[in-house]
C-alpha cells in the first residue's frame, strides 16, 4: 500500500516498542538501500538489539511497520522473515555446538532459502570458504574459539543467500588480529555478494572508519544518521557518549 | 570413519541374522527367550518413537502410553466392529497396523498444535502426561464401542504360533531403527537437532519450529501406535489397564536415557537391557517392580547422563 522507491531494501516506519512501562524505542524511522553497510552505535541499553529483534520478528512492535523489498513484514513469523532474505547474528553467539561446522552452515543453506541437495551443500561450502573456515568443516563447533564461532555465524547467514545481514556486535571479545580478519570478511562478503549490512557495534572508532553511513541510538531515540564526519561532529552524539559517565 | 561404518553395518547385519535364526534353534511355543525378545522388539519400537520426539527434537513427551493405547484400541475397534469390511482378515493385517499408527499420529497433530506452540517445554511435558489420562477416560466412558472398563476381546481363534509375532516384532524394530536413521540424515533430522539445541537460533535460520515439533511428535506417535497394535494382537484383550498403562509412557524414556538418547542404537541397547531387567524383576520381586523402574531412571540420569552409548566416549576421554 505504501509506495517505496526501488532503491530501498529495508524501512522501519514510526516504530515504538514498550516492555510493560518501559519505553525502549520511540518513533524509529530507518531506511537502508541495497549494498549499503550501515553502522548502528549507541550506549548500553539504548535499544539496538531490540531493533534487530523487531526486524527479525522475535518481538512485535508496539506501534509502527517494517517493510522489506517494499512488502510489509511486520507480522511475519521469524522463519518467514529469514526466507524473505534477512539473516542475522547474535550478540551472544548462537551457533549449534553439538553439530559440526559444515552442519551449521548447512542449516543456514537448507532452511534459509529452501534449497535442496547439491545447491545447499554448494552454498554452505562457499560460505565457509568465504569466512575462512573451510579447513575446519568437520570440526565440532563446541571445540571452536569464539572468533571462529563468530565467523561461523556469519557463514551461516551467508549460506542462506540473504540480501541483508544484521550483525550484532560481531567484534565483541575478539583481539585486534581477529578484528582485522573480520573486517576483511565483511568487505569481501559485500563485494562478492552485493549485500547490505546493518551493523551494531560498540567499537565506535572501527565503525566510523569502516562504514560510509552511521546511525546513533540513545535511550530509544535515533539522534543521528549520516556520514562518519557528520556523526563525529554531531553535538548530540558527543553529549550522548561523553555525557554518559556523569549521568 | 568409513571402516567404522562398514564394521557397524556388518555387526548389525550379523545381529539381525542371529535374531532371525533364534526361533529355529529353540522351542518357540515354550521358550521364554522368544517372549523376552518379542517384548524387547516392542520396546525398541516405542523407544525409537520417543527417541525422535524426546531425544532428537528435545520435546519431552510423558504421554507416549496414550499413543500405545490408541494404536491397540484402533486395531481392536476395527477388528471387533468389522470396520474393514466383512470378508477382511484382521489377524496381522498390515493395513490395519499402519492405520493404528496413523490414528495416534493424527491425534498427536491435533493436541500438538496447542501444546507445542507454547514456548516452554514443561507445558508440553505436563500436557502430554494429561493426554494419557484424557484418552483413558475416553475409552473407559466409551460404552459398547470401546468396551468400557473391560475393554475389547479380540477373536483369538486364529492363533497358531508365536512365530509370526516374533518376526513381525523383529521387522518393526528394524524398520523403526532404520527409519530413525534416515530421518536423522535428512533435512527433517537437521531441523530436529537445531530446534533441540536452540529454538531462537533455529527460527532465525528459517526453521518453522512449530511445524517440525509437531512432525516429531506425530512420527513418535506413529511408531508407538504400530507397536501398540502388535501388542494388542498379542494379548487379545485390549483394555485401559493393559494398553493405557503409564509404564508405556515411562519405559521408552528410561530405555532411551539408559542406552543413550539421540543416538541410533542407544534406544535399542536400552530396550534389550530393560527387557532383561524386567524379566528378572518380575520373577524375583514382582511387587516392587515399578519402584525399581523409577529408581533406575533417577540413577541413570544422575550417573550416566549420556547413556550406555555415551559411556564409551566418556571412558575414552577420561
Ligand atoms: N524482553 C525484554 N523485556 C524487558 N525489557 C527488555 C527486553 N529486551 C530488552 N529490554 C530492555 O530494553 C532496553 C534495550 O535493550 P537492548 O538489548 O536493545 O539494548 P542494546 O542497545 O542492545 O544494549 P547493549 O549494547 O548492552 O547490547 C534495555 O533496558 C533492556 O533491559
Ligand atoms: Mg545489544
Amino acid at each position: 500500500m505504501v509506495s517505496t522507491s526501488k532503491e530501498e531494501l529495508l524501512r522501519l516506519e514510526g516504530i515504538y516498542k514498550r516492555f510493560g512501562g518501559l519505553e525502549v524505542l520511540q518513533d524509529i524511522n530507518i531506511s537502508i538501500g541495497p549494498e549499503e553497510i550501515v553502522g548502528l552505535i549507541g550506549p548500553n541499553g539504548a535499544g539496538k538489539t531490540t531493533i534487530f529483534n523487531l526486524i527479525t520478528s522475535f518481538y512485535r512492535p508496539t506501534q509502527g511497520s517494517i517493510f522489506f523489498n517494499g512488502k510489509n513484514i511486520t507480522r511475519l513469523s521469524a522463519h518467514k522473515v529469514c526466507h524473505r532474505g534477512i539473516a542475522r547474528t547474535f550478540q551472544l553467539v548462537r551457533t549449534f555446538s553439538k553439530m559440526t561446522v559444515m552442519e551449521n552452515a548447512m542449516v543456514g543453506a537448507v532452511f534459509g532459502k529452501t534449497q535442496i541437495g547439491m545447491q545447499a551443500s554448494h552454498n554452505a561450502a562457499e560460505a565457509l570458504e568465504l569466512v575462512g573456515l573451510a579447513n575446519k568443516k568437520d570440526n565440532l563447533v563446541a571445540h571452536l574459539t569464539l572468533s571462529d564461532r563468530r565467523m561461523l555465524e556469519i557463514a551461516m547467514a551467508l549460506a542462506s543467500m540473504p540480501s541483508l545481514i544484521l550483525l550484532d556486535e560481531p567484534m565483541a571479545g575478539l583481539n585486534s588480529a581477529e578484528i582485522g580478519n573480520l573486517l576483511k570478511v565483511i568487505e569481501k562478503a559485500r563485494d562478492e555478494r552485493k549485500l547490505s549490512f546493518l551493523w551494531i557495534e560498540h567499537k565506535v572508532d572501527e565503525v566510523l572508519d569502516f562504514c560510509k553511513r552511521v546511525m546513533v541510538l540513545d535511550y530509544g531515540v535515533l539522534i543521528a544518521d549520516g556520514s562518519p564526519e557528520e556523526i563525529a561532529n554531531n553535538s548530540k552524539v558527543i553529549e550522548a557518549y561523553l555525557g554518559e559517565p556523569s549521568a | 570413519m568409513k571402516d567404522m561404518k562398514t564394521f557397524y553395518t556388518g555387526l548389525v547385519a550379523l545381529i539381525v541374522l542371529g535374531l532371525i535364526v533364534v526361533p529355529f534353534s529353540v522351542n518357540v511355543e515354550r521358550s521364554y527367550l522368544i517372549y523376552f525378545l518379542f517384548m524387547a522388539f516392542i520396546y525398541v519400537v516405542i523407544a525409537q518413537g520417543w527417541n525422535v520426539v524426546g531425544g532428537y527434537a528435545g520435546q519431552i513427551s510423558l504421554g507416549q502410553h496414550a499413543f500405545f493405547g490408541l494404536g491397540a484400541y484402533t486395531t481392536a475397534m476395527f477388528w471387533v466392529h468389522g470396520l474393514l469390511g466383512t470378508g477382511a482378515d484382521y489377524y496381522f493385517n498390515p493395513l490395519l497396523m499402519i492405520l493404528s499408527g496413523i490414528v495416534p499420529a493424527i491425534v498427536a497433530i491435533i493436541v500438538g498444535i496447542p501444546l507445542l506452540s507454547r514456548l516452554r517445554g514443561d507445558y508440553f511435558a505436563l500436557g502430554s502426561l494429561g493426554l494419557g489420562e484424557i484418552i483413558r477416560v475416553f475409552f473407559v466412558k466409551g460404552g459398547d464401542i470401546t468396551g468400557a472398563q473391560d475393554g475389547l476381546h479380540l477373536p483369538s481363534g486364529g492363533y497358531e504360533s508365536m512365530l509370526p509375532y516374533y518376526f513381525v516384532g523383529l521387522l518393526l524394530a528394524v524398520l523403526a531403527t532404520v527409519g530413525v536413521y534416515f530421518i536423522m540424515r535428512s533435512r527433517i533430522g537437521m531441523a530436529f537437532r537445531a530446534i533441540n539445541e536452540d529454538e531462537v537460533s533455529a527460527s532465525s535460520h528459517g526453521i518453522n519450529i512449530l511445524y517440525y515439533k509437531i512432525l516429531a511428535f506425530a512420527v513418535g506417535a506413529f511408531f508407538t501406535g504400530v507397536a501398540g497394535s502388535l501388542y494388542g494382537i498379542y494379548i487379545f484383550h485390549v483394555n485401559p489397564d493393559s494398553v493405557l498403562n503409564i509404564n508405556y509412557g515411562l519405559y521408552p524414556i528410561l530405555m532411551c536415557v539408559l542406552g543413550g538418547s539421540a543416538t541410533i542404537f542407544g534406544p535399542v541397547i536400552g530396550s534389550f537391557f530393560m527387557a532383561g531387567v524386567f524379566v528378572i524383576a518380575e520373577q524375583h520381586f514382582p511387587m516392587i517392580h515399578p519402584i525399581i523402574s523409577g529408581a533406575l531412571i533417577v540413577l541413570v540420569m544422575r550417573f550416566m547422563p549420556t547413556g550406555i552409548v555415551g559411556l564409551k566416549s566418556r571412558l575414552q576421554r577420561d
